[in-house]
């Protein structure tokens, strides 16, 4: 179940301040904000990675690696531009898809000389930028196979931050309308986004 | 806010969030190897009783960025109540007092501002940059500030002096005198884009009242209403009720209450942020009723605007 059946719309303004929170926390160098996020977003992030990577040692290494970046360099979060689960999803795809590509040049050049090939890893911080941005291409590119009355309640609901009720008065429908329409919309942005979250359509970022 | 990102998270990450169960020892191996990273924060922070201090600036800088996020186009020129200034301009004055702070703490040049006359100036002066940007631009620069401010109180401690305008403080104060200001401004916001008030939690409420209670005879003295030799004993109501006696000058320990003043620890906040007019606060008040007037003029002597 989305989180925003669970809790309503009206929950995403407490979710943004908990984000900033969260993140202020972290830059303050507070190591039990590091322990909450993990409890909050460690499933996500591995579960994301094994599914890309389908290796649960590969998985935990990437975990790893997203939750010490994120502790390293909190501030690179910008919450104007999305939720923190967002960007910790965002961040977690492009570090498994880089992975499998590794594990695979990696394969490779063993098979053919028997040697290991160096991590890359000096692309990371901007590959991550780009990740992000990929990933927000496909979903512009998604929104805009909705059908217009479909488009027209994700647009006031996220970009406006707006209520089940408040997205309902601005259209003149019932609520309820408002409700279902949105869950259709997820419904079909979820057919279109899947491949992409899946590995399946890998980000052109090299 | 970036809608790209919610929508994302919502349709696609919560299948995989449903997903395998977690090792077990991974918990701890991701955040061993996290924290090797880099350095926590001074360790005073996690004593009491300065860790509310931060804890308080944090949430509350958090609420207003949270706040501005949600503002729409037009709603970034709407007037507010504070000297005609616009909600735009409200914010880049925000950014101004951050640098400021960051100056007084080190870390960018010092700009001499020693009274509190000169609090709005100093921080026009250094906003200059950013007056007139986009919205989105706006609050990513405050947003910055507020973590660059963050970031060296974090590691200086709560006990580090520092100097803000007249008072002489120390970091834990600046983010208590910090808390006043931006709930104050984001309140501000909030009238004048018609959103409900921000009521503080408890937990700010009783530091904040605390604090403001603590300089109470600081504050009369500025004012010149300070009353050498009385006491009063303010009862503070709501979710942060508690008694303090005060002395009502500088220097002194409070004696037996000449005056016994109950009322709001919400309103008396407000007051003294210069948000509440003192013939508008709902008080009542038993013993030598002469003495609430400077009482309450003291009271609002560290509102800056």
């Amino acid at each position: 179940m989305l989180d925003r059946e669970r809790d309503g719309l009206e929950s995403s303004g407490d979710r943004r301040v908990n984000d900033r929170e969260l993140v202020a926390r972290l830059v303050a160098g507070d190591q039990a904000a590091l322990g909450e996020v993990y409890d909050r977003y460690s499933g996500l992030v591995y579960g994301l990675a094994r599914r890309v990577l389908a290796d649960t040692g590969l998985a935990e290494d990437v975990t790893q690696e997203v939750f010490a970046l994120l502790w390293e360099h909190p501030e690179r979060f910008d919450p104007t531009r999305g939720t923190l689960r967002a960007w910790l999803g965002a961040v977690t795809h492009h570090r498994s898809v880089d992975r499998v590509r590794h594990e695979i040049r990696r394969s490779k050049t063993e098979a053919r000389t028997g040697t290991v090939e160096p991590v890359a890893g000096a692309q990371s911080e901007v590959d991550d930028e780009l990740s992000l941005e990929w990933l927000a291409t496909r979903v512009r590119a998604a929104i805009e196979h909705l059908p217009d009355e479909q488009r027209d309640v994700v647009v006031l609901a996220y970009y406006g931050g707006r209520t089940y009720r408040q997205v309902a008065a601005e259209l003149a429908i019932p609520e309820g309308t408002a409700k279902s329409r949105v869950r259709l919309a997820l419904a079909k942005l979820d057919d279109l986004l899947r491949p992409a979250l899946n590995g399946q359509e890998a980000p052109a970022w090299t | 806010m970036d809608l790209t990102a919610d929508v994302l998270l919502d349709v696609g990450f919560d299948a995989v969030d449903d997903g395998p169960s977690l090792p077990e020892d991974l918990r701890a191996r991701t955040l061993t190897t996290a924290t090797t990273r880099r350095e926590p924060r001074h360790p005073d922070w996690d004593t009491e009783p300065g860790r509310p201090a931060l804890a308080a600036f944090l949430r509350t800088a958090a609420e207003l960025g949270a706040l501005l996020a949600s503002l729409g186009p037009a709603e970034w020129d709407v007037e507010t109540a504070v000297a005609d200034s616009t909600v735009r301009e409200l914010v880049a004055h925000l950014v101004g007092v951050e640098r400021y702070a960051l100056g007084q703490l080190g870390r960018r040049p010092a700009l001499p501002a020693p009274g509190r006359e000169d609090h709005c100036v100093v921080a026009r002066l250094a906003s200059a940059d950013v007056r007139g940007a986009p919205a989105a631009e706006l609050t990513r620069t405050w947003w910055s500030e507020v973590l660059a401010v963050t970031a060296v109180g974090a590691e200086l401690g709560p006990s580090h002096p520092i100097s803000f305008h007249q008072l002489p403080t120390d970091i834990r104060g600046l983010f208590i005198v910090r808390t006043f200001e931006l709930w104050t401004h984001g309140d501000d916001v909030r009238r004048a884009t018609r959103r409900p008030l921000n009521l503080l939690d408890a937990d700010r409420l009783s530091l904040m009242s605390r604090q403001l209670l603590h300089v109470l005879s600081r504050g009369m003295a500025v004012s010149g209403t300070a009353q050498p030799g009385r006491t009063a004993r303010i009862n503070l109501t709501g979710d942060a009720a508690a008694s303090y006696d005060v002395a009502l000058a500088p220097g002194e320990v409070p004696g037996p209450p000449d005056v016994i003043i109950t009322t709001s620890a919400l309103d008396i906040c407000r007051l003294a942020a210069n948000r509440l007019p003192i013939a508008q606060l709902d008080a009542e008040v038993g013993g030598d009723r002469s003495l609430l007037e400077p009482i309450l003029v003291g009271a609002g002597a560290f509102a800056l605007d």
